[in-house]
């Protein structure tokens, strides 16, 4: 019988499916279609005992019970020790370039994520430690700190004009510090924190220097799996990326 | 690598010895349909193997389905229960719900009482009869089928109807042998009259299972 022969290729097809997709959910609704189908194939081999069995376990139950175990699949715990375009607090919910990024990812792996403000000196000693999932908006030169890159932003000179100090200044309160100090002339920064405090600073010029900085996820060395998942997204995701940055810049 | 080979070796030995020397026995058909139709008189052949000539491997599918539920059990213990478990769905999908539901689960235990007739039988009939419950629970709000659960003690009832399967076993030494049929209908409605029984039986207990499965699920992590 023909038919037979077009079910057995679909299935096989579906099946193909099911293993190469990234998206658990698309993956169980083909799980679901799969079942059906077998259903369908037992019908015409005249087992229609089994055909029932198949359409009510195989579509219907086990699509349930795979759906609720997929829904949340871990919590990701994110900090943060300095407010900037990346990411910010406003009334206890938070916002930025980084958390739409996150919060896209978290819906595509069904994850949850916990946004947690930490101390700048003791983050990277509690991400080793395993107590963090990912850091956002922090800069370390620690290389031996697991790290999945994002974006690229430029690096910027703001000229103060008095004053002869010159400083490096990448988060938000450093910035906000070096700008109010009358001894600095020269602050060297980056793009998402002058975004961030773009109102409060007035008659100041800038200079972009050619040299990129590049923002990384700094990610819990423990969780290999986090940081493989992250890589792929951003991999994959680079048009949303750009599309977030320009929103905000 | 050492032990992968010394277990490959004997492997591919068995392997070879057993398809170079094996002599097929001469099989003589254990049951014919005809002869399934003069013992039990069930028109649903399946019914009667599973439930009759081979319940005892049936006794065994059961087990190993409570022992799937423990595990279910013992590994959602270990999540903390929602409090407020969030309902989907529209108005439309609430009101049809509450219409099909027991649409659904009628058509489960019509699948069990006519098991020896028509295609269908306790597995599929059991499980259809929860997914009623199921659509109550997804769509109109989980409340009502999980204070149903309680009410009605279906962890026990399900250790229960396992317990009379065994038991109805054991009875079956009063016709001579173990897993004999007790009580023989040959023709009407509830033809097969054992093996009926023995489909009901199957069919809430199947029917109590998921109905655990669903109700840990839904407890430890909620609804869709």
């Amino acid at each position: 019988m023909i038919l037979i022969d077009i079910f057995l290729i679909l299935n096989l097809a579906l099946s193909i499916y099911l293993i190469l997709q990234h998206r658990l959910l698309n993956a169980i609704i083909a799980e679901g279609v799969i079942s059906s189908l077998s259903a369908a194939l037992f019908f015409l081999l005249k087992a229609p005992d089994i055909a029932i069995t198949q359409v009510a376990i195989g579509s219907g139950f086990l699509t349930f019970l795979f759906i609720v175990s997929i829904k949340i699949k871990e919590k990701v715990i994110v900090a943060y020790c300095e407010e900037s375009a990346l990411i910010y607090e406003n009334n206890g919910n938070h916002y930025g370039i980084s958390v739409e990024i996150l919060s896209k990812f978290a819906k595509i792996e069904a994850i949850e994520i916990e946004y947690r403000r930490s101390d700048c000196i003791t983050i990277y000693k509690e991400l080793s430690e395993g107590k963090i999932d990912i850091i956002i908006s922090a800069y370390t030169k620690d290389a031996e700190i697991p790290r999945v890159k994002y974006l690229e932003t430029e690096r910027i000179i703001l000229k103060k004009g008095t004053g002869t100090k010159q400083v490096h200044a990448y988060g938000t309160n450093e910035l906000l510090k070096a700008y109010q100090d009358p001894e600095v002339s020269e602050i060297m920064t980056i793009l998402p924190s002058l975004i961030f405090i773009r109102n409060r600073i007035k008659g100041i010029k800038m200079d972009f220097v050619d040299k990129k900085r590049d923002v990384y996820f700094y990610i819990n060395p423990y969780n290999s799996d986090l940081m493989d998942y992250l890589k792929k997204f951003v991999n994959r995701n680079q048009k949303l990326i750009e599309e977030t940055v320009d929103k905000y810049a | 690598m050492l032990k992968t080979i010394l277990t490959i070796i004997p492997i591919s030995i068995l392997f070879v010895l057993l398809t170079f020397q094996y002599i097929p026995p001469s099989y003589t058909i254990l049951f014919t349909p005809k002869q399934v139709l003069n013992d039990i008189g069930t028109p649903n052949l399946i019914t009667a193997i599973y439930l009759d000539y081979r319940v005892y491997d049936t006794l065994f599918e059961i087990l190993v389905y409570s022992v799937a539920i423990l595990g279910v059990r013992f590994f959602l213990s270990d999540i903390p229960a929602h409090e407020s478990i969030k309902i989907v769905g529209t108005d439309a999908a609430r009101t049809l719900s509450v219409i099909i539901a027991p649409l659904i689960s009628t058509l489960g235990f019509y699948f069990l009482l006519t098991g020896t007739i028509d295609p269908g039988g306790a597995f599929p009939g059991g499980i259809i009869m929860s997914i009623g419950l199921l659509l109550i629970a997804i769509f109109y709000g989980p409340d009502r089928v999980m204070e149903m659960f309680t009410k009605y003690k279906m962890d026990l009832v399900e250790k229960l109807v396992l317990n009379l399967f065994v038991l109805y076993a054991i009875l079956g030494i009063i016709k001579g042998n173990y897993f004999n049929n007790l009580f023989v209908v040959k023709e009407g409605l509830y033809v097969g009259g054992g093996i009926l029984f023995l489909n009901i039986l199957v069919g809430i207990k199947v029917f109590a299972g998921s109905y655990n499965i669903m109700y840990f699920f839904i407890k430890h992590r909620g609804t869709l």
